[in-house]
C-alpha cells in the first residue's frame, strides 16, 4: 500500500491529538468509577478538619447525656483520629477549649493520630462549637432527702413523759429537664407523718430547678413514744409550659433512736465564691464547702440518660460517687471535660450521718478544635 | 488536481478542529468549578449538621439526631434512602445539590478490623455518576450506636 507522506504526516497528527486528549481526560477520570481517592488539598483538609471537630461533639454529647463514660468518649476520639490516618494518611489533633465561668478558656489536648509524624503542613484548623443539646420531652422530679435517716429521742421521765423529739425534716424537691435544664414552676409540699397523724405540712415554690422544704420539728413535744419510722408525703404541682404536671410520692424517712438529738443542724452546705449557699453552679467556678473535712465530700452525677431514670419521678437513693477536683482543704471546682453539666448530689459523710445536697452544673459551652495534616513531601 | 485539493482542505479542517478539541479538553481542570465546589460542602453541612424535615416542601434532607450534629440518625437515614431510591430529583434538590448530580456514599469503621473503613460503602444515596468531572468532599460522623464512619459526597454535572 502507498502512503502519501502528507496523508502519513496527517495520519499521525490526528493519532497524537487523540492521545493527548486520552491522556488529559484519563488524568481528570472517565467517570465514577475512575474517581477512586481524593487529592488532599488545603479545602479537603479543611473539611475534614470541620468533620472531626464536629464529631468529637457528637461523641461529647453522648458522653454528657450518659451514654458513654470519660474513658469511652476518649476511646472513641482516639480510634476516629486512627481511623482517619489509617484511610487518608493524614494527621489529625483534637484539642477541646471550655468556656469557663469567669470568661477564660480551660484548653485541653484530647487526642492525636498515634504512631505518625507530626506533620510539617498543617493545613487548617476548625472550631467546632458544642453546646448540650435540648431535651424537653418530659420534666424530671427527683425527691432528694437531706438526710439518709432521722434521729429521734425518747423521754420516758419527767412532766409529760413519755414524750419524744425530732429534728428537723428537710426534703429538695427538683424538677428539671432531661437536658438538665432546671425548672421555674410550681411547688412542692412536704408532709411528715408519724404513727398515721400528720405532724407538720410545710410548702416552698420551685425554683432555679428545685425547692427545699424544711419542716421545722425540733424544739416540740410529742406525746408517746417515737415511731419506728417516719413517714414523708411529697408532692408537686405546677404548670410547666402550660401543662400541667402533678405527683405524690409517700416514703419512709427511717429513724435512728438516740440518747440526745446530736448537733447536726443544717451545717453541712454548699456555698458559692462569696459565701452564699447555693445549688447551682457553672463549669470553672468554685463550690465552696461549709465543712472543711473535705475528705468526706463526694459529688454523684444523676445520669440523665433516657432509660436510666424513671421518665416521672424518683425518690434519690444514695450511691457512691467520685470525688471531684479538690482546690483547697474546703473547695471544690467544677472543671474539666470529665465534669459534664448536668444535675448532681453533693454527699457528705456516709451511714445515717450522711446528707445529700442536689447541685446543678449549668450546661456550658465546649469548642472542639481539629487540627489537619499531611507529612511535607 | 482538484481532488488533491478538496482531500488538503478536509484535512486542515479535521486538522483544526482535533487541535481545538485537545486545547479545550487541557484547559479542564479537576474540581475548579467554584460552584460545585461551595455546593458539594453544602450537601455536606446539611446531611451531617441538620436533622432534616422530608415532610416539608420542598424537603430537606439531613441525617443528624435531634441537636446532635454528626451524629446519624439510623431511622432518618433509612427515610432519606427510601427517598432517595423512589425519588432521585427530590433527594437532589433536598440535600441542596441541585442542580448538580449527587452521590453519597457512607463507609462504616470496619468490625473486623478496627481503625479502618470498609472498602465498598454500606449506604448509598443518589445515582452513579457518568460525568468526567467529579467533585469530591469527605466528611466523618457517627452513627447513635457509636460506630464510625466516612461520608463521601461527590457531586457532577450542572
Amino acid at each position: 500500500m502507498d502512503v502519501e507522506p502528507l496523508e502519513a504526516i496527517a495520519s499521525v497528527a490526528l493519532i497524537a491529538l487523540v492521545a493527548l486528549s486520552a491522556i488529559r481526560l484519563h488524568g481528570l477520570g472517565w467517570g465514577y468509577s475512575q474517581v477512586t481517592g481524593l487529592e488532599f488539598s488545603e479545602r479537603v483538609a479543611r473539611m475534614e478538619a470541620r468533620g472531626i471537630a464536629g464529631i468529637a461533639g457528637g461523641i461529647f454529647s453522648m458522653y454528657v447525656q450518659g451514654d458513654i463514660d470519660y474513658e469511652e468518649f476518649i476511646a472513641k476520639l482516639d480510634r476516629l483520629v486512627e481511623t482517619i490516618y489509617n484511610s487518608t494518611g493524614a494527621w489529625a489533633q483534637l484539642n477541646a477549649s471550655q468556656l469557663l465561668y469567669n470568661g477564660s478558656e480551660y484548653e485541653m489536648h484530647l487526642v492525636n493520630s498515634t504512631d505518625s509524624p507530626t506533620p510539617e503542613l498543617k493545613f487548617n484548623v476548625t472550631h467546632g462549637l458544642y453546646s448540650l443539646p435540648k431535651n424537653r420531652t418530659s420534666p424530671v422530679f427527683l425527691v432528694v432527702p437531706y438526710r439518709e435517716k432521722v434521729y429521734v429521742v425518747n423521754h420516758t421521765t419527767g412532766p409529760g413523759s413519755p414524750y419524744w423529739e425530732v429534728e428537723d425534716v428537710i426534703v429538695y424537691v427538683l424538677a428539671f429537664w432531661p437536658d438538665g435544664t432546671p425548672i421555674t414552676a410550681g411547688s412542692a409540699t412536704v408532709e411528715v407523718i408519724a404513727g398515721g397523724e400528720s405532724l407538720r405540712v410545710r410548702s416552698a415554690p420551685v425554683q432555679n430547678g428545685g425547692a427545699k422544704v424544711v419542716v421545722p420539728l425540733s424544739g416540740e413535744s410529742y406525746p408517746g413514744y417515737a415511731p419506728i419510722d417516719l413517714t414523708v408525703s411529697v408532692s408537686y404541682q405546677g404548670e410547666i409550659e402550660g401543662v400541667q404536671w402533678s405527683f405524690s410520692i409517700n416514703r419512709d424517712l427511717g429513724t435512728v433512736v438516740t440518747d440526745s438529738l446530736p448537733g447536726r443542724d443544717e451545717d453541712v452546705m454548699t456555698l458559692n465564691e462569696t459565701g452564699g449557699e447555693s445549688h447551682h453552679f457553672q463549669a470553672g467556678e468554685k463550690i465552696v464547702l461549709s465543712t472543711a473535712s473535705w475528705e468526706l465530700w463526694r459529688i454523684v452525677p444523676i445520669k440523665m440518660s433516657p432509660g436510666r431514670i424513671p421518665p416521672d419521678y424518683l425518690w434519690y437513693d444514695p450511691g457512691e460517687g467520685e470525688l471531684v477536683r479538690v482546690v483547697s482543704g474546703s473547695e471544690l471546682v467544677v472543671l474539666g471535660l470529665d465534669v459534664p453539666p448536668g444535675l448532681y448530689v453533693v454527699r457528705h459523710g456516709g451511714g445515717v450521718n450522711g446528707a445529700f445536697i442536689p447541685i446543678y452544673i449549668y450546661p456550658y459551652s465546649v469548642k472542639f478544635e481539629a487540627l489537619v495534616g499531611v507529612p511535607e513531601g | 488536481m482538484r481532488k488533491v485539493l478538496a482531500w488538503t482542505a478536509s484535512l486542515v479542517m479535521v486538522l483544526i478542529f482535533g487541535l481545538l478539541t485537545t486545547w479545550q479538553i487541557s484547559r479542564l481542570e479537576f474540581g475548579e468549578d467554584p460552584a460545585e465546589i461551595a455546593a458539594a460542602e453544602r450537601v455536606m453541612k446539611q446531611l451531617l449538621e441538620n436533622e432534616g424535615d422530608l415532610g416539608s416542601t420542598p424537603p430537606i434532607v439531613g441525617l443528624a439526631s435531634d441537636d446532635r450534629p454528626y451524629v446519624i440518625n439510623l431511622t432518618r437515614l433509612e427515610e432519606v434512602r427510601a427517598m432517595a431510591d423512589s425519588n432521585y430529583e427530590l433527594f437532589r434538590n433536598g440535600s441542596g445539590a441541585w442542580p448538580y448530580d449527587v452521590l453519597v456514599e457512607i463507609y462504616r469503621e470496619d468490625p473486623s478490623d478496627p481503625g479502618n473503613f470498609e472498602e465498598r460503602p454500606s449506604v448509598v444515596l443518589g445515582t452513579p455518576l457518568h460525568a468526567g468531572l467529579i467533585y469530591t468532599v469527605p466528611g466523618y460522623a457517627v452513627y447513635e450506636n457509636g460506630t464510625l464512619c466516612r461520608v463521601l459526597v461527590k457531586l457532577s454535572g450542572g
